[in-house]
């Protein structure tokens, strides 16, 4: 288990938030904080909500009530504005990594920034190589996306994700569709990314061996209503969390008796 | 082997024996289950111990037996089934019985829900197409804003690309025109007239008509495939998120490029139009050069420039149509075919509409 969080600067704030489509909600009584250099995850059940969440968090869809504050701006009553300065201060890697087809692993890397014109070309390309190489992909800047396997795809939206150099990294399902190995450095990954540029990340992801090797806290979704189950470190969820929290963190069905807490 | 049936007082006794296999189960489904109906909500015994073999359907069929008894609200008691076999045919019986849909529309209201969604359709169309003209206005204002990649990629597909197939057909719709009027023509001693009638018809609406088709089907289809793609696979909400925005990262140069290479295309089908015209006329002994001049004598400056005019409003509107359908690309296996189908059908639609109007306009203008 990781160290908890290592600020006391809240970046994510959510009080009695609710979010849905099409203004009915489908997760209702969201309560939670990250702190500034928290690895955060949202767990739960397949169909709980974890995505809606974050289309929320990520300005995709926008929260239906309560209190949902990005980065200091608040997302509930926030116009267009709000939305734009929340998405220059997050990074986002989508489920299958999202990289745009046409552009180069560099390419995918320098375009937030091309588009914000705040580097020259050569400045661009240093930057992109450095995000690159610390996801371990400098050898493969030049190739276009197809010639990577998915778990190169993931780490290169990982460095797209930071280029613009944001207080927030959202990382959606990041172990979906990797083999065991993939997947475990991936985490690690995380974890090192985290702790060397004090990022918060926030992780929806399902897959129990990631949550206890990149989790500072995480709250976990469910329940018929679709509603926060309970929040806290994994290994206090799993051995005091409510049942449901418990069964879900020990890999236990309903018909099934729930066993004393792994340790 | 048939199933033994017998009733005791009040309880319905299904015994089975033997196989009960893929054969056995669909002679018998009918029989054993309208058994179970006929008990209504009384009680059934199904006794399977003498039963040897079950195959898949065969459970399914017991489980429909369960179903409909307890669905009716009754009582059933199944004997001699391994207790993986009665755990999987009591899962199959399902939590409740399915409700009876109910249809809560009319034809009229069916009609009138169908003409809003049009309506609502038609008029975030023409948002769209505007909002994509005043980024077509702002990035000629700064090029550098331009995706300069994705404008040449598209130019080169949209007009070098499509040349040869543009120019064949227009010039094959010059040749039929040209060939079906001489006749009509001929009966009033007129077929002399006939590069007259192809300059106006070919120039002024045929040539940029068959263009735009093309452009519909070719480029229209195809950036509905390419930015519905990039929407099932997230890339648009990527853009979204990094802050930038895809209408005018994704749409803008896709539309100048067909804004640009359309007129241009249009030219050369006027002119291979033209010349599939001359093939009958050539055949009744009138030089290239004769028929050119008679043609070119009988339009002038304004009628190449309306259908020079008429090809950039409709690569506009075809360019937008194909994006937006992209963007607006839903979820599933089906919804970039969707989409694309509907950047075809609604493009070749709207010009044609389209056509309609500017004849009008340009009739009332006096054009």
């Amino acid at each position: 288990m990781l160290s908890t969080a290592r600020s006391t600067e809240t970046v994510i704030e959510a009080k009695d938030l609710s979010v849905g489509y099409e203004g009915i909600p489908v997760l209702t009584g969201i309560n939670f904080t990250v702190a500034s250099g928290e690895v955060f995850v949202i767990g739960g059940g397949s169909g709980c909500g974890k995505s809606t969440l974050m289309k929320a968090m990520i300005t995709l869809l926008p929260p239906i009530d309560g209190t949902l504050r990005i980065a200091g701006h608040e997302l509930v009553t926030g116009g267009e504005a709000v939305v734009e300065s929340v998405r220059h201060s997050i990074g986002v890697m989508y489920q299958g990594g999202a990289l745009f087809g046409g552009l180069t692993v560099l390419e995918n890397v320098r375009l937030a920034m091309e588009e914000n014109g705040l580097y020259t070309m050569n400045e661009m390309n240093s930057l992109a190589l450095s995000l690159l190489a610390m996801v371990d992909l400098d050898e493969h800047c030049n190739k276009m996306p197809s010639a990577l396997s998915g778990g190169m795809q993931k780490r290169a939206a990982v460095a797209r994700a930071l280029a613009m150099n944001p207080k927030i990294v959202f990382l959606d399902e990041p172990s979906a569709g990797l083999d065991p190995i993939s997947s475990a450095e991936f985490d690690q990954m995380v974890v090192r990314l985290a702790r060397s540029t004090g990022r918060t990340f926030v992780v929806v992801t399902h897959e129990l061996p990631s949550i206890f090797t990149i989790a500072d806290r995480m709250v976990v979704l469910g329940g018929e209503n679709k509603t926060q189950l309970a929040i806290g470190t994994p290994k206090e969820l799993l051995e005091s969390g409510p049942t449901d929290v418990r069964r879900f963190l020990a890999r236990q069905p309903e018909d099934q008796t729930l066993q004393g807490a792994a340790s | 082997m048939s199933p033994d049936m017998e009733s005791t007082t009040g309880t319905t006794v299904i015994a089975l024996e033997g196989a009960l296999d893929d054969g056995r189960v669909r002679d018998a489904w009918e029989d054993l289950v309208g058994r179970a109906r006929a008990a209504g909500s009384g009680s059934v015994v199904v006794d399977a111990s003498k039963l040897q073999t079950v195959s898949g359907s065969g459970l399914l069929l017991l489980a429909e037996i369960r179903r409909t008894v307890v669905w009716a609200g009754g009582k059933i008691e199944m004997r001699g089934l391994t207790a993986d076999q009665a755990s999987l045919v009591e899962r199959a019986v399902g939590h409740k019985p399915p409700t009876a849909r109910v249809k809560d529309s009319t034809f009229v209201s069916d009609v009138g829900e169908t003409a809003f969604r049009l309506l609502h359709e038609l008029a975030d169309t023409v948002r769209f197409i505007g909002e994509a003209a005043i980024d077509l206005v702002h990035a000629i204002g700064h090029p550098r804003s331009l995706r300069w990649r994705d404008l040449l990629r598209v130019m080169g597909q949209s007009g070098i690309d499509s040349m040869p197939v543009t120019c064949m057909l227009s010039g094959i719709v010059g040749f039929i025109i040209a060939y079906q009027m001489m006749p009509a023509l001929d009966r009033y001693g007129a077929a002399d007239q006939t590069p007259t009638i192809m300059g106006f018809a070919i120039i002024r609406e045929l040539g940029p008509l068959v263009t735009a088709i093309i452009l519909a089907g070719r480029s229209g289809s195809a950036f509905a495939a390419e930015i519905g793609t990039m929407k099932v696979t997230e890339e648009v909400n990527a853009l979204t998120t990094m802050g930038l925005n895809p209408e005018r990262y994704l749409v803008t140069p896709r539309v100048l490029a067909v804004a640009i290479t359309t007129p241009l295309l249009s030219v050369f089908a006027s002119f291979a139009g033209v010349l599939g015209g001359w093939l009958p006329m050539a055949a009744r002994g009138m030089s290239l050069e004769l028929y050119l001049q008679n043609v070119r004598s009988s339009i002038d400056q304004v009628d190449f420039l309306q259908g020079v005019f008429k090809a950039f409003v409709f690569a506009v509107v075809i360019g937008g149509i194909g994006c937006r359908s992209g963007l607006k690309t839903q979820v599933g296996p089906g919804a970039v075919g969707a989409s694309t189908t509907r950047a075809v059908v609604a493009g070749i639609v709207a010009i044609i509409v389209l056509d309609g109007v500017l004849v009008g306009l340009f009739h009332t203008l006096g054009i």
